[in-house]
C-alpha cells in the first residue's frame, strides 16, 4: 500500500470518527428523552427511576394535551407547507429574475428571522387586531409561515442558483411550458433542498412560543402549554409527545430503507452515489 | 373560483358581519374573557371563581394565557380590547397605570367582602398572595435566615436565586442584615456589594421550574423559590424569612364588559371561594380571615399567612415602578461584568 | 449575484414578468405578517411616550445595551464556528454514505426536531450536571476525580446552543453536497490531482455558497436564542432576547425595544448583503474556473 492510499484511508477514518462523534452529540438529548418518557418519577431524571407508562396515559387522558398536540401539528403542517410553496416560488423568482428591487425584497424575506420575536409579537398584535386575525387559526398560520419563510427562501435560493439554468432553457426550447419546467424539471432536481426547507419550517413552527403567546388567544400549542407551567415545573408529559414523534419518524425511516426504491432515494437526495 | 360562488361567499360574509355588529348592540354578552397566567393557578380560578360567577350571571368565563404588560399595551394601543381583566404583577400594575393602560375599578359594583388593604387598590384587585422562600435538601445544614443562606463557610456549595433584580436585590440586602421593614428604598450599591461576596457560588435562575432539579441534582445546596418545592416531596422548606407579594387583576382601558368583570371580582373577594382556590393550589387569597376557612393540611403548605407576615419582607411595588429601570440596568451591568 | 446573462431567446421580457409574479404569494404573506407590523413599529421608536430620538440616544448612551448586543454577537460567532467545525465534516461524511446508511443518518438528524427546545435544554442539564451521566462516566473511567462543572457557565450554554442549531447547518449542507456531481471530483483525480487538491480546489468551492448561508442562518438564530442561555446560563450568560423581553414585558419601554430592533435589523441585513455578495463572487469564480 503506498503512502497516498494510506493517508486517504486515514483521513476517511478520521472523518468517520469525527462525524460519528458529532452525530452522537446531536442525538444525545434524544437518547435521554426517550427513556425519560417511560420514567415513573415526577420530574425529569436520568437515568429514569422505575418504568411506567404514566406520561403516555396522561397525554391521552388529558383532552387539553390532545388539543394542544392537535393544534401544534395542524399549525406546523399548514404553515410549513404554505411557507414552502410561497417561499420557494419567491426564491426561484428572486434568483432567476431581475425582479424590481431584488436585493431589497430578498433582504426583507430574511427580516422575520432578525427582528426579535417579542418585538415582532407586539407589532404583529397591532396589525392582527385591525385585520381581525387575533386569536384565530389563520392568524397563527400567518405568523408561523412568516417566521419560516426566511429558512425556505435562503435554502432554496442557494439551490436554484446552483442549478444549471441551461437545463431549464433546454426544456423550454423543447416546448415545455414554464409551469411544466417548474414542476417537472426544477422541483424534482431541488427535492432534497425543498425537503430540508419544509422540515425547518415545520420545526420552527413546532417550537414557536413567543408570538404564539401574544396572538394565539385561547388556542394552545404544546410549547405554549409547556412554557405556561414553567413557573412551577416541567411537565414530563411532553417527553411522551417527543418519543411518539420520534417513533413515527424512525418508522418512516425504516420503511424507506426497506423499500429503498429509486423514487424515495431521489427525494432524500441519496440517489447520486 | 367562479364569480357566482364568490358572490355567494361575499353575501354570506356580509350577513354574518351584520349579525355580529347588531349582536354587539342588542343582546347580552354570553361570555367574558380574562387573561391570566394559567397552570394550576388558572385551574383554581375556574373552580373557585368561574363556577359561582357563571351560576350567578349565566355568563361563561373564558381564560386566555398568558398575561403580560406587553400584551396589555398592545391590546389597548390596537384599540381592540378583547379581555375584561388581566393578571399583572404589582410593579406591572403601577407601570400600566402610569402609561394609561388600565381603568379604575368600580368598588361599589364589586361590593367586596373584607379584603387586605394592599389588595384593594382603586385600579387593581389583589387576588393571590405568594412568596419567595428558601428550600434545601434535608442533608444540607438547615437555614432559617438569608444571612445563613449567604454563609458559604457554614455550608459550602452553590446557591440559586432568581435572576431578576426585583428579587435578587432585596434578597441580597436581607442577607446583609437589613431588617425586612427597612428594605425600601432599596440601597442598590449595598445589595450589589452583598451579591459580590458570594458571586462565585451563585446560580441565577430564570425559570422557577429549575429549582427542584437544582436541589435534587446537587447543583445547588440552597434555593430561593416559589411554591414549586414542597415538604411532601422530601425537601426542607422555610417560609418564615420569605418575601411576600401580591398578584393583581386590572381592567384594560376600553374593556367591553366592565360590569361583568366587577361581578367576577366580587366572587374573588368571597372568602369561601378563596378557600376553594387554595385547595387547588397553595396560594392564599386576599381575605384577612382566609386562614379560618382552610384546613390545617393546606395551611401548612401556604407560604403566606398572617403569622408569617410578621417575619417576612414585602415587595414595594411603587418603588419598583419608579426605580425598576435603574435597578434593572445596574443589575445587568453588574452581572455582565462579574458573572 | 448569479443573475443570468442575457438569454438568446425571444420573449425575454414576458418571461421575466411571468417569473416575477412568482414572488407575489410570498411577498403578500410577508407584507401582512412582517412588513406591515414593522411599519407600525418604526414610529414607536421615535414616539412612545415623547416624539424624538431619545430612545436611540439611550441605546447608544447607556453602555449596558450595546454591551449585551456585543456579548450576544460574540456567542453567536463562537456558535457559528463550532457548528461549521462539527457540521461540515458531518455533512461531508453523510453525503458520501451509501443510500441506505444515508437515510439512517438523515433520520437521525431529524429526530432532535421532535424534542422541544425546552426539553432538549433540560436534557443537557441531566447529562452535564455534577451527578449527571457525563461526569459519572468520566469519573468511573478515572479521567477526572472531581466532577467537571459544565452548567451555569458559558461552556454549558454553548454545548446546548450548538446542539440545537447544528442541524440547521448540517441539513442544507448535505442537500448542497449531494447536488454536486461526483464526476467533477473524479475528473480532477483522473487528471492527476491529489485527493487533497480535488477536495480543496474542486469540491470545497462548490459548497461555499451553502456554507455561507448555513453559517448566516446559525449566526442569526443564536442572536435570537433565549431558552437555552436562560436555563443553562444561570445568569452568567446575558442574551439580547432576555433584554428585549424585559423592555416589552416589564419596563414597557417600547421605544427602546423598537430602536434596538431597528439597529439589529440594519446591522444584520448589512451582513446578509455582504454574505450574498460573497456567495455571488464565489459562484462567479466557479463559473470562470469551469
Amino acid at each position: 500500500m503506498n503512502w497516498q492510499a494510506l493517508s486517504s484511508r486515514l483521513s476517511d477514518a478520521a472523518l468517520a470518527l469525527w462525524s460519528l462523534f458529532a452525530l452522537f452529540l446531536l442525538l444525545a438529548p434524544v437518547l435521554v428523552v426517550v427513556p425519560m418518557s417511560f420514567s415513573a418519577s415526577k420530574g425529569l431524571e436520568f437515568p429514569p427511576q422505575g418504568f411506567s407508562l404514566h406520561w403516555y396515559g396522561k397525554l391521552f387522558a388529558d383532552p387539553l394535551w390532545i388539543e394542544a398536540l392537535r393544534t401544534s401539528l395542524v399549525l406546523a403542517a399548514t404553515s410549513s407547507l404554505l411557507a414552502l410553496a410561497a417561499g420557494s416560488l419567491a426564491a426561484y423568482a428572486l434568483v432567476r429574475n431581475s425582479v424590481v428591487w431584488r436585493e431589497a425584497i430578498a433582504a426583507s424575506f430574511i427580516g422575520p428571522m432578525v427582528v426579535p420575536p417579542v418585538v415582532l409579537a407586539v407589532a404583529a398584535y397591532l396589525v392582527y387586531a385591525r385585520l381581525g386575525l387575533l386569536g384565530t387559526m389563520p392568524g397563527l398560520v400567518l405568523a408561523h409561515t412568516v417566521l419560516s419563510l426566511p429558512f425556505v427562501v435562503m435554502i432554496v435560493s442557494n439551490a436554484v442558483a446552483a442549478f444549471d439554468e441551461r437545463i431549464e432553457q433546454a426544456a423550454i426550447s423543447l416546448g415545455a411550458s414554464r409551469a411544466t419546467v417548474l414542476t417537472r424539471v426544477v422541483a424534482p432536481a431541488l427535492m432534497p433542498h425543498l425537503l430540508v426547507s419544509w422540515l425547518f419550517a415545520f420545526a420552527v413552527s413546532f417550537d414557536e412560543v413567543v408570538l404564539t403567546f401574544f396572538i394565539a388567544g385561547v388556542h394552545t400549542t404544546i410549547p405554549k402549554k409547556m412554557f405556561i407551567t414553567l413557573r412551577n415545573e416541567i411537565d414530563p408529559t411532553v417527553t411522551a409527545v417527543s418519543a411518539l414523534l420520534i417513533a413515527v419518524t424512525v418508522l418512516i425511516g425504516v420503511i424507506a430503507v426497506l423499500l429503498l426504491k429509486r423514487r424515495i432515494l431521489t427525494v432524500v437526495g441519496a440517489e447520486k452515489t | 373560483m367562479g364569480v357566482d360562488r364568490m358572490k355567494r361567499i361575499l353575501a354570506a360574509g356580509s350577513v354574518a358581519l351584520l349579525a355580529a355588529l347588531s349582536a354587539g348592540h342588542a343582546s347580552e354578552p354570553t361570555e367574558i374573557r380574562i387573561i391570566e397566567s394559567g397552570g394550576t393557578s388558572g385551574e383554581s380560578i375556574d373552580i373557585a371563581y368561574g363556577r359561582p360567577f357563571t351560576e350567578a350571571t349565566g355568563v361563561k368565563l373564558v381564560r386566555e394565557q398568558p398575561g403580560s404588560l406587553g400584551k396589555l399595551k398592545a391590546m389597548v394601543k390596537s384599540g381592540s380590547v378583547t379581555a375584561d381583566l388581566m393578571e399583572l404583577s404589582g410593579p406591572g400594575v403601577e407601570t400600566a397605570r402610569a402609561q394609561g393602560l388600565i381603568e379604575d375599578l368600580d368598588w361599589n359594583l364589586i361590593d367586596p367582602e373584607a379584603m387586605n388593604e394592599e389588595a384593594r387598590l382603586p385600579y387593581a384587585f389583589g387576588y393571590q398572595y405568594f412568596a419567595l422562600f428558601l428550600a434545601s435538601m434535608p442533608e444540607a445544614e438547615p437555614v432559617t435566615t438569608w444571612q445563613e443562606f449567604w454563609d458559604t463557610e457554614r455550608q459550602p456549595g452553590r446557591r440559586a436565586i432568581p435572576a431578576y433584580a426585583r428579587y435578587a436585590l432585596p434578597l441580597a440586602l436581607l442577607a446583609d442584615g437589613v431588617e425586612p421593614n427597612e428594605l425600601y428604598p432599596l440601597d442598590i450599591d449595598r445589595a450589589l456589594a452583598s451579591i459580590d461576596k458570594i458571586k462565585d457560588d451563585l446560580i441565577l435562575w430564570e425559570a422557577a421550574s429549575q429549582t427542584p432539579q437544582l436541589l435534587k441534582s446537587g447543583e445547588a445546596v440552597y434555593v430561593a423559590t416559589w411554591d414549586n418545592v414542597f415538604e411532601e416531596d422530601g425537601f426542607y422548606v422555610n417560609f418564615a424569612p420569605g418575601i411576600w407579594d401580591v398578584a393583581y387583576f386590572v381592567m384594560p382601558k376600553g374593556a367591553p364588559n366592565p360590569e361583568l368583570a366587577m361581578k367576577l371580582l366580587h366572587e374573588m373577594s368571597k372568602v369561601e371561594n378563596q378557600a376553594r382556590a387554595a385547595a387547588v393550589t397553595p396560594i392564599a387569597g386576599p381575605s384577612p380571615t382566609i386562614m379560618d376557612h382552610i384546613d390545617a393540611a393546606i395551611q401548612a403548605k401556604l407560604p403566606t399567612n398572617p403569622e408569617l407576615r410578621k417575619t417576612q419582607a414585602s415587595s414595594d411595588r411603587m418603588w419598583w415602578a419608579e426605580h425598576g429601570e435603574e435597578a434593572e440596568r445596574r443589575w445587568s451591568e453588574y452581572t455582565l461584568k462579574n458573572f | 449575484m448569479a443573475s443570468s446573462p442575457a438569454l438568446p431567446f425571444a420573449g425575454g421580457i414576458r418571461r421575466r414578468l411571468d417569473r416575477g409574479v412568482l414572488v407575489l404569494p410570498g411577498l403578500t404573506l410577508l407584507t401582512l405578517g412582517f412588513l406591515m407590523p414593522l411599519a407600525l413599529l418604526l414610529p414607536q421608536s421615535v414616539q412612545d411616550p415623547d416624539l424624538g430620538f431619545g430612545a436611540y440616544g439611550r441605546l447608544f448612551g447607556e453602555p449596558v445595551y450595546l454591551h449585551i448586543v456585543l456579548n450576544t454577537a460574540r456567542l453567536a460567532v463562537i456558535a457559528t464556528i463550532c457548528c461549521i467545525a462539527f457540521g461540515y465534516p458531518l455533512a461531508l461524511w453523510i453525503s458520501r454514505l451509501g443510500p441506505r446508511m444515508r437515510i439512517v443518518a438523515l433520520v437521525a438528524l431529524v429526530l432532535p426536531f421532535w424534542v422541544s427546545i425546552l426539553v432538549r435544554t433540560y436534557s443537557w442539564i441531566v447529562l452535564l450536571g455534577r451527578e449527571g451521566v457525563v461526569n459519572t462516566v468520566l469519573m468511573r473511567l478515572g479521567i477526572v476525580d472531581q466532577p467537571l462543572s459544565f452548567l451555569y457557565r458559558e461552556l454549558g450554554v454553548m454545548i446546548g446552543t450548538i446542539n440545537i442549531l447544528a442541524p440547521f447547518f448540517v441539513m442544507p449542507m448535505v442537500a448542497a453536497m449531494s447536488a454536486i456531481d461526483p464526476r467533477l471530483s473524479q475528473a480532477a483525480l483522473s487528471l492527476g490531482a491529489s485527493r487533497f487538491q480535488a477536495f480543496w480546489r474542486v469540491f470545497f468551492p462548490l459548497t461555499v455558497p451553502a456554507l455561507v448561508t448555513g453559517a448566516f442562518l446559525v449566526f442569526i438564530m443564536t442572536f435570537g436564542f433565549y431558552v437555552t442561555p436562560a436555563i443553562i446560563g444561570g445568569g452568567r450568560v446575558k442574551m439580547l432576547a432576555t433584554l428585549l423581553d424585559y423592555l416589552i414585558n416589564t419596563s414597557s419601554d417600547w421605544s427602546l425595544a423598537a430602536a434596538l430592533s431597528f439597529f439589529l435589523l440594519l446591522v444584520t441585513l448589512g451582513v446578509f448583503m455582504l454574505a450574498r455578495a460573497l456567495a455571488g463572487l464565489a459562484r462567479v469564480g466557479r463559473r470562470r474556473s469551469q
